[in-house]
């Protein structure tokens, strides 16, 4: 079974990481960048269609290769990696805590909605969201989640809980 | 100074961006992980400063505060591009954005450099000086004026690098004014560069022309399709509608054409089955006529041979019907059958003995009020009609004493009581009168029934039959009972006109041969009102 996959990449960097992909996929699997143009064409008159192109076209109609399409729908979620902590620390203390670790794995910070704390990562095992929630009370509790696809998901969770227990057992 | 905001808050909220913009394009050599805490540090300050922790401010010094903010982010976001380091969070920054910033902070020098300083640089022929400014008097300041004016990059970095830019753009422009009063090659310099910056302005004109001209036919070509693809939607749009209207009108037709039939049938369960069995129209009783009188007289001739005898014919009539009284202008319209009759006297020609003396009556009987009328008949002649002209006709030859032979001729054919009588066995046997003999055609199935034990009937059988060819009519009933044997899979009953509606052939011919396979396939035909003939199977 063949599959087309249209990307729409939103600048050179993005073109340059999927072209890496394709690399790395190589030896797995059959995957290649189509060359010339690749045309979606939707309607009853393909036959006509294809008529017109191969006049147009120079050379044999081997040119043209044609498939028919269906949508297909994966079956890859996002995945979801949730790290709880509760500590005797201040807030505060743990915050700065985190902003610095976030700084040190290269997280960007986005915004805060609702008192969670956003951030955006891209490592060279793929992207990823943290989002950190902090609850004072009795103790500090702390939430980190990280949400992609991917084993970068399961890298940055082991990663960024390392440094938590480090960081908690007073390090 | 300030409205309301805290001066003094606003400044420790900046305290990461200015240190940022005071490295400018050095920040590059900050360790990643360094700038990325930057970059945090700075979101987040900003996004305080945007939830108004420190109060509000004039709009002056608010898009002021906001610039320094988003250029310390721009320049994070250049080291990053530069250096080829993957952060995500930098792409809230535009590649034109970043292109923006590092053009202009490329002559970021002439920030530590004063006028006298860049003079000087001029006098010694730096090489680097003299490229920045051969790249600001050809494209740089007339590419950075018009990027300062996209809206598509954001206006406080438009608002910051515009300062940084009318900054050096002072400073250079004072010294190269000193500088050219005392260095001859300076002012002939940048003569040249002005004259290829106006060449490079031009042709940007000329293609911009070219490029706008282009726009311009492309978007009426496009108005144009789209022109001709709304006209388009609307012819379609109108033809689906019409199609629509006529797909109901054709369901209504059918279904008011289904009801007819239906009701056609259940009347027909509770009544006499040769009412209405017939569909003939005023056009074609008025043919019927004319072909029956014209093959009677010509087959009759002047000397017939019936039976084996030759005949003479000793004298001939022709009568008609008056003209019945015009109602509703039809008989205007259209010719009337007339009822007419031709009667030939024969004599056998012989010279010795006896002769055979014969009356011959060729008789066209219909309905010639129902034509006038309605326009069509669509019974077949009654018992009691056919009796009155026999008992008429045997009256009359009983009265000459000359045997009478009576061909009857009838456009809707006869009912099926007079049908099976003349059939039957009974009649063949006592119906035998030596002053009348009678044949019965009817015109449209092309059947003569006659008593087959009469020989005056049966001699004369051969004149009164209809010529018909037998290959060809066989062939439109095999066509013709196909079709209706398609139908009856679908529905109970066989429409006529769909029948005709599939033929090609004569349609007397298709008639004929939908009267004989609907009584072969023991059906009734009946006339529907609005529907026409209908084979209805019982």
């Amino acid at each position: 079974m063949e599959y087309l996959l249209i990307v729409d990449y939103g600048s050179d960097a993005e073109r340059k990481r999927i072209d890496y992909t394709i690399e790395r996929w190589g030896g797995r699997a059959e995957v290649s960048k189509p060359k010339g143009t690749a045309i979606i064409f939707e309607g009853p008159m393909i036959d006509e269609f294809l008529e017109d192109l191969y006049s147009r076209i120079e050379g044999d109609k081997e040119k043209i290769a044609v498939y028919r399409i269906e949508d297909y729908h994966p079956e890859v979620e996002e995945r979801v990696r949730r790290l709880r902590y509760e500590s005797n620390e201040d807030l505060d203390v743990i915050e700065k805590f985190l902003t610095y670790l976030m700084s040190r794995i290269g997280a960007g910070y986005e915004y805060t909605s609702g008192g969670v704390k956003y951030y955006s990562i891209s490592t060279k095992k793929g992207q990823a969201f943290i989002e950190i929630a902090l609850k004072s009370g009795a103790a500090t509790m702390v939430t980190i989640t990280v949400r992609g696809y991917g084993e970068v998901v399961d890298f940055l969770a082991n990663k960024i809980n390392e440094e938590m227990e480090v960081f908690l057992r007073g390090g | 100074m300030f409205k309301e905001g805290e001066g003094g808050c606003v400044e420790r909220l900046l305290v990461p961006a200015k240190r940022v913009l005071k490295s400018g394009p050095q920040i590059r050599y900050e360790s990643f992980e360094r700038r990325v805490e930057l970059w945090n540090q700075i979101r987040m300050n900003f996004d305080r400063y945007l939830e108004e922790e420190c109060g509000t401010f004039l709009p002056d010094l608010d898009l002021h505060f906001r610039s320094q903010f988003d250029a310390a982010l721009v320049a994070l976001a250049a080291s990053m591009k530069t250096n080829g380091e993957v952060f995500g969070a930098a792409r809230m920054f535009s590649e034109d954005e970043i292109e923006l910033y590092e053009r202009i902070e490329c002559y970021s020098i002439f920030e530590i450099l004063s006028e006298k300083d860049i003079r000087k640089k001029l006098f010694q022929r730096d090489k680097e000086t003299l490229r920045l400014l051969r790249d600001y008097y050809i494209e740089m300041d007339t590419w950075v004026d018009r990027s300062l004016e996209r809206s598509e990059i954001r206006l406080t970095i438009r608002g910051y690098l515009k300062k940084r830019w009318d900054g050096y753009k002072r400073k250079i422009n004072a010294a190269v004014a000193d500088a050219v009063t005392e260095l001859d090659w300076l002012g002939n310099l940048i003569g040249t560069w002005e004259d290829e910056a106006r060449k490079r302005e031009n042709a940007i004109e000329l293609d911009l022309v070219a490029e706008n001209e282009d726009r311009a036919r492309k978007l009426r070509e496009r108005e144009e399709a789209l022109r001709f693809q709304e006209r388009e939607v609307a012819r379609r749009e109108e033809a689906a509608q019409d199609a629509l209207k006529s797909a109901s009108k054709r369901e209504e037709d059918l279904n008011s054409r289904e009801k007819r039939i239906e009701a056609a049938m259940k009347a027909l369960h509770g009544s006499n089955r040769d009412e209405r069995s017939r569909y003939v129209d005023t056009g074609e009783a008025k043919q019927y006529e004319l072909t029956f009188i014209g093959r009677m007289e010509t087959k009759i001739g002047v000397c017939p041979v019936i039976g084996g005898r030759t005949f003479r014919v000793e004298g001939s009539e022709e009568m008609e019907e008056p003209v019945v009284p015009e109602r509703g202008g039809r008989s205007m319209q259209r010719p009337l059958p007339l009822n007419r009759s031709l009667t030939f006297r024969l004599v056998e020609k012989k010279l010795l003995g006896e002769k055979k003396h014969y009356v011959f009556s060729a008789r066209y009987v219909c309905r010639i009020e129902r034509y006038a009328d309605q326009g069509y008949d669509c019974d077949p002649l009654s018992l009691t009609e056919v009796t009155a002209i026999l008992d008429e006709t045997w009256n009359r030859a009983r009265s000459s004493g000359i045997p009478t032979v009576l061909c009857l001729a009838s456009p809707t054919g006869f009912e099926r009581r007079l049908r099976d009588f003349v059939d039957s066995e009974e009649f063949h046997r006592n119906f035998i009168s030596k002053h009348l003999s009678f044949l019965l055609l009817d015109m449209e199935a092309g059947a003569l029934l006659f008593n087959h034990a009469d020989e005056t009937a049966r001699a004369f059988a051969a004149i009164c039959e209809l010529e018909i060819d037998s290959e060809k009519e066989a062939k439109v009933r095999r066509n013709v009972k196909n079709l209706m044997l398609e139908a009856l899979k679908v529905r109970d009953h066989v429409v006529f006109d769909d029948v005709l509606k599939a033929c090609t052939d004569d349609p007397g011919m298709v008639k004929r041969a939908f009267y004989d396979c609907a009584a072969k396939m023991e059906g009734e035909v009946q006339f529907v009102e609005g529907v026409g003939l209908v084979m209805m199977g019982l």
